[in-house]
């Protein structure tokens, strides 16, 4: 028979770590996207050196530099200090941004799924607010933050920040009501025993109750994470999990988090509105 | 398939394993009236239904399709609550959803991104009742006894639909529930399936004789698994009448071509018939479905 600890262990990550590579060179998909890559270089090259080879220059690509060319010139790039500095700044700029967005967008857009009384406040400002470009947003952005990274850092969180809201927001509003009922009927109301109302427990039930769920908690969010990104490699390719990628911008991680909270939110109303 | 149905021979039964003691609860139904819609156009869906669920008897529901045996069910369940009327669970009112009351589902409600095990454990897990060992040694008997030992770690998507199903039945029994309900489980299954899963339900139900709502809209099922068939009208549902089935247990599939299932069917595809043609004459006649 097999051990408690060893069902409890996260499915086969070393497994598939070994054989990612493997699967990864066997599989057709790369195969065919390495030859789209390389056949477009070539045709670059050829476009570029049209004038040189043909004695006829294309318009538009005969005027870039081929990517021959542009190698040579990276590989003397790659010496420089300035080079290196660039990808670190650049980098600083878009995580500050990106994580930002994360912090204030993720809990946002969940209290916006789970709260009528908030998401009738703040969802028409935001809505108005959202199909500006984040582009559009640079004038304004220099003139209320004081240094230049600031600003920079400012726009790319603009360009995180409307997507995440609204795929978590998408995310908690496609669960089905199915698993709610489920999770209902199994006691996910105890998600809700401090704060707002009193529970017939004693007060010691009431604090274990409340770690045990919060822990439950924290894992029913990671693996609804774990699967979404395991969803494309370790699953059986028949078997596509319903929250896969629906747009390029589409965080299965959001999605996740926000179908976590939500359901234990519901369990908590319910509870609530039968006390 | 036939190898799982075979496990229910083995030793160790689900009695014992989702707890005796809890079997023996009932449900009256008292005077219940539900309707959705908004006042100007409520449409009453159950309207003054009484009902008892007897202790440690499989009761079935039939009744024509839309016409309310969800809606029924939410109601026991807890999801919703009546309009009018109460529902009582060995006495005590229902207001709201409870691990007393599982239900398995029209449609698979298996949590898709977790495993078989997982989704088993989820309840006990979450309430914290049962721990470590104990916990998944109960789940790990359970999963054997539905057949799908070998499938812990799969994800429900990656199951056939009567092992689905089978995973749905260990995740309600290891909360122990004091009823079972079942709205209309295996509807989707092909039908050899569904006849295999009917015959593993019905093992399962005798060997433990838990108090057990059934909702089918298919007669013949109805008969097979019934105790106590219970046929409901056409939208809104109303009970039309009950029907002891008093056919020897255990029961296998050649009980169907037996005078007296016959006869019950007879009985029972009578009145569902009257209840369907009700049901089209509205319509015919211009008016709106589901209105006298
Ligand atoms: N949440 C709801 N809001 C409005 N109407 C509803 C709701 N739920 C059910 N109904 C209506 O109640 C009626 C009965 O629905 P219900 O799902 O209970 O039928 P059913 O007997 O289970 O049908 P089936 O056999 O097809 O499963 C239907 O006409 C449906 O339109
Ligand atoms: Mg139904």
């Amino acid at each position: 028979m097999v051990s408690v600890s060893e069902v409890s262990r996260p499915i086969g990550i070393a497994r598939s770590r070994r054989s990612f590579l493997r699967r990864t060179l066997g599989r057709q998909e790369f195969w065919r996207g390495c030859v789209a890559i390389v056949v477009f270089l070539i045709l670059w090259e050829i476009g570029s050196r049209s004038g040189e080879w043909f004695g006829y220059t294309l318009p538009h690509v005969g005027l870039l530099p081929p990517p021959s060319d542009v190698a040579v010139a990276w590989s003397k790039v790659l010496m420089k200090w300035g080079y290196w500095e660039s990808w670190y700044q650049s980098f600083k700029r878009v995580l500050t941004g990106f994580i930002a967005a994360q912090i204030i967008g993720i809990p946002f857009g969940l209290m916006l799924a789970v709260n009528k009384y908030f998401r009738d406040i703040f969802f028409p400002p935001f809505e108005v607010l959202r199909p500006i470009p984040p582009l559009a947003w640079v004038p304004a952005s220099l003139i209320f933050w004081p240094t230049n990274e600031m600003s920079i850092a400012f726009v790319t969180f603009l360009g995180a920040f409307f997507t995440i809201v609204i795929n978590v927001l998408g995310g908690a509003r496609t669960i089905d009501v199915r698993y709610l009922r489920a999770v209902q009927s199994m006691g996910a109301s105890q998600w809700d025993l401090g704060g707002r109302r009193g529970r017939r427990d004693d007060l010691g039930r009431r604090h274990a109750g409340r770690w045990r769920s919060r822990l439950l908690h924290l894992e029913f969010v990671y693996g609804r994470i774990a699967a979404a990104n395991r969803c494309r490699h370790d699953l059986d390719r028949h078997c596509r999990l319903p929250f896969k990628h629906r747009h390029p911008h589409d965080r299965p991680q959001c999605h996740a988090l926000a179908q976590a909270v939500l359901i234990r939110k519901t369990g908590a109303d319910h509870a609530q509105a039968a006390q | 398939m036939h190898r799982q149905l075979n496990n229910t021979d083995q030793p160790a039964s689900v009695a014992s394993l989702a707890g005796s003691t809890a079997s023996q609860a009932s449900v009256e139904i008292k005077g219940v009236c539900k309707s959705y819609g908004e006042e100007w156009e409520q449409q009453d869906v159950i309207k003054d239904l009484t009902l008892d669920i007897l202790p440690g008897k499989l009761t079935v529901v039939v009744g024509p399709s839309g016409c309310g045996k969800s809606t029924l069910v939410n109601l026991i369940a807890g999801f919703e609550r009546p309009d009018r009327g109460e529902i009582l669970l060995n006495g005590r009112r229902v207001t709201g959803p409870s691990k007393d009351r599982m239900v398995v589902f029209q449609e698979t409600a298996l949590i898709p991104w977790q495993t078989t095990y997982q989704n088993v454990v989820f309840g006990p897990k979450l309430r914290g009742d049962i721990k470590g060992k104990a916990l998944y040694q109960r789940a790990h008997e359970l999963l054997t006894k539905v057949g799908l030992q070998d499938f812990m770690d799969k994800y429900p998507l990656q199951l056939s639909g009567g092992m689905q199903r089978r995973a749905e039945l260990a995740r309600a029994l290891i909360n122990q529930p004091q009823i079972m309900i079942m709205d209309e489980p295996f509807r989707g299954l092909d039908a050899m399936s569904r006849g295999l899963m009917q015959e593993f339900f019905l093992r399962l139900f005798e060997e433990n004789r838990h108090t057990n709502l059934y909702v089918t809209s298919e007669i013949e099922e109805a008969i097979f698994l019934a105790d106590r068939l219970v046929v409901l009208s056409n939208r809104p549902a109303q009970l039309r009448t009950v029907i002891d089935i008093d056919l020897p247990r255990p029961r296998h599939y050649q009980v169907l071509s037996s005078p007296e299932a016959f006869e019950y069917k007879r009985a029972a595809m009578e009145i569902l018939h009257q209840e369907a043609m009700r049901s089209f004459r509205p319509s015919v006649t211009g008016r709106l479905p589901g209105r006298p």
